[in-house]
């Protein structure tokens, strides 16, 4: 029964919630549990997954096309072992280099993106570029060709635990966060000096290899969401949550926006949670002026030192931030040599609460008469 | 009009209007046999056809009273969950999962179909509507319209339960 009507008053919250925008669902929330924290957490968390009907209306009414099984045949040179993943747009296998004996990672777009000119000539035309990156963070690429028609890369076969993984199963010591954001802002550092932006930095594509490396994956091969269909639901609210304002607005990825996806990462990585809870774009198509809650401000013995590195990283305006992963990652040096800096996990006590980034009291304000006016439908 | 007809089976079903019935439930039980599989791959050893009968057959031997159209779909729907769990089990060949889109597009793609299942029956323990909702959209297809009326209730009401049932199963299934 008590779950029950959790549920229910969550529900009225979270009901109400939706039909103001997005900027003052926060405050809304706040005012509408009346001080539940567990009820506040709840209603924001769920936010957080909410998807608007309009959101897919775009997409496909088809179910997604199954990319061809191709276990045990051959590609080019290489031998298909088995599916090693699938993703928003591509799928990758395991598979066996003929010649040379060892294993190899294969990616195909998945069906429906190989049949659009546009992601495919990006597709290619990347995988050109970032095989004349050498960094031991970046998978080489040993070649590109084309199977029945569709065209893949094979490339180095890295094993390991992605981010995004590690922070389902156990939480990160600040030190060690802090350490791995250091590495894949060098690995970043290195791919923007040869004009290559990542457009997708997030804990899907960080990994950690078996052997401790730190590898920056998918590495310019990720498409822009606004370049195709690729919104579905899951991939997209996925990723949103990581992309910098200016490129949500609709402008182009760049290295500020890569510093930017990163500084969420971190953030993350620190606390579990993305600093703005399902706070992106507004009905209006614009992006609520939030500000990100200082995470020593929720994780006991963090040092402020981060806080300062975090708001850079994660300024709204790209002209803010750091002009280049080169200085991110020398902060983050020095943040490694932050004596508290603590090296054993930390978690956050709560949630972070994004602030509007200015004129509070006003907004409170005027949500608070919405409450207690009219209802908003 | 008997409130609690009893799902007719081939036999019993000669007299025109249990005909009818028949001809019409077969063809919801296609519809939402082709839903289920659509995130199998086309080479699965169980066709949709083969999980109509199936489906089918079962519900004749639960000897189950449908109360209305929608208590019946809901009812073949998780009949072929239970079987293509079933036979993903048989198959020790991982899992089975499922594809949730409605005529706008596609809500979850390709979930894992016992965790779905699961975090379905949950939410139906705290809001039955919310997870009949789901169901009627996402897995069997009808439209708000069709789902409103059924349920007897406004289609902003289904759209309301709809936004926050997503976004609860959202969350529950990311863990997974």
């Amino acid at each position: 029964m008590h779950e029950r009507e959790r549920h229910q008053r969550a529900f009225v919250v979270f009901d109400g919630a939706i039909a103001v925008p997005e900027a003052e669902r926060g405050a809304f929330v706040a005012q509408a549990c009346g001080g539940d924290a567990d009820l506040e957490r709840d209603v924001l968390s769920l936010l957080e997954h909410h998807v608007p009907e309009s959101k897919y209306e775009n997409m496909s009414s088809q179910p997604p096309e199954e990319p061809k099984d191709l276990t045990g045949s051959m590609v080019g040179r290489y031998r298909v072992l088995n599916l090693q993943g699938q993703g928003g747009m591509a799928v990758v296998w395991k598979a066996e280099d003929h010649v040379l004996g060892r294993k190899v990672a294969i990616k195909f777009l998945l069906p429906v993106y190989a049949r659009q000119e546009t992601p495919r000539r990006r597709f290619l035309r990347e995988a050109r570029a970032v095989s004349s990156l050498t960094h031991p963070g970046i998978a080489t690429v040993f070649d590109v060709g084309e199977h029945e028609g569709e065209p893949y890369i094979a490339m180095q076969f890295v094993e390991g635990r992605t981010v995004r993984q590690r922070l389902k199963e156990q939480p990160y010591a600040p030190a060690e966060a802090v350490r791995v954001a250091l590495h894949t802002a060098r690995v970043l550092q290195h791919a923007h000096a040869e004009g290559i932006i990542h457009r997708d930095v997030s804990p899907s594509n960080i990994m950690v290899t078996n052997d401790g490396t730190i590898m920056v994956l998918d590495f310019g091969i990720a498409l822009r969401s606004s370049d195709s269909r690729l919104s579905r639901t899951g991939d997209l609210m996925g990723t949103m949550g990581y992309m910098a304002p200016e490129v949500l607005a609709g402008g182009s990825a760049t290295a500020q926006s890569d510093i930017y996806s990163l500084g969420v990462v971190l953030y993350q990585m620190l606390t579990r949670y993305v600093p703005f809870h399902g706070t992106q774009t507004g009905p209006d198509g614009k992006i609520p002026e939030l500000q990100a809650e200082a995470v020593s401000r929720i994780v006991r013995g963090v040092p402020k030192e981060v806080d300062a590195v975090l708001e850079k990283a994660l300024a709204r305006d790209p002209t803010a931030r750091y002009t280049s992963a080169k200085k991110f990652a020398e902060d983050l040096e020095g943040l490694m040599r932050v004596p508290s800096l603590p090296h054993y996990p930390r978690v956050a006590s709560r949630p972070p609460k994004p602030r509007p980034a200015g004129g509070t009291s006003a907004r409170i304000r005027s949500v608070f008469s919405r409450l207690t006016g009219k209802s908003s439908t | 009009m008997s409130t609690n007809p009893a799902i007719p089976s081939p036999e019993n079903a000669p007299s025109s209007d249990l005909n009818a019935l028949f001809v019409r439930l077969y063809e919801d039980l296609r519809v939402i046999a082709r839903r289920h599989m659509a995130g199998e791959r086309r080479d699965h050893p169980l066709q949709s056809t083969a999980l109509v009968h199936e489906a089918y057959m079962r519900l004749v031997n639960s000897g189950a009273k449908v109360e209305n159209r929608a208590h019946f779909l809901r009812l073949a729907s998780r009949t072929m969950r239970r079987i293509l769990i079933e036979e993903a089990r048989r198959r020790k060949v991982g899992v089975a999962h499922i594809t949730l889109y409605d005529e706008a597009g596609v809500v979850f793609p390709k979930v894992d179909m016992i965790d779905f299942d699961r975090a379905l029956t949950r939410l139906e323990e705290l809001n039955e509507r919310q997870a009949l909702v789901v169901e009627l959209r996402f897995l069997i297809g009808l439209t708000v319209e069709e789902v409103a009326s059924e349920l007897n209730v406004s289609e902003r009401t289904i759209k309301g339960d709809t936004a926050f049932a997503v976004a609860w199963l959202r969350r529950e299934l990311k863990d997974h």
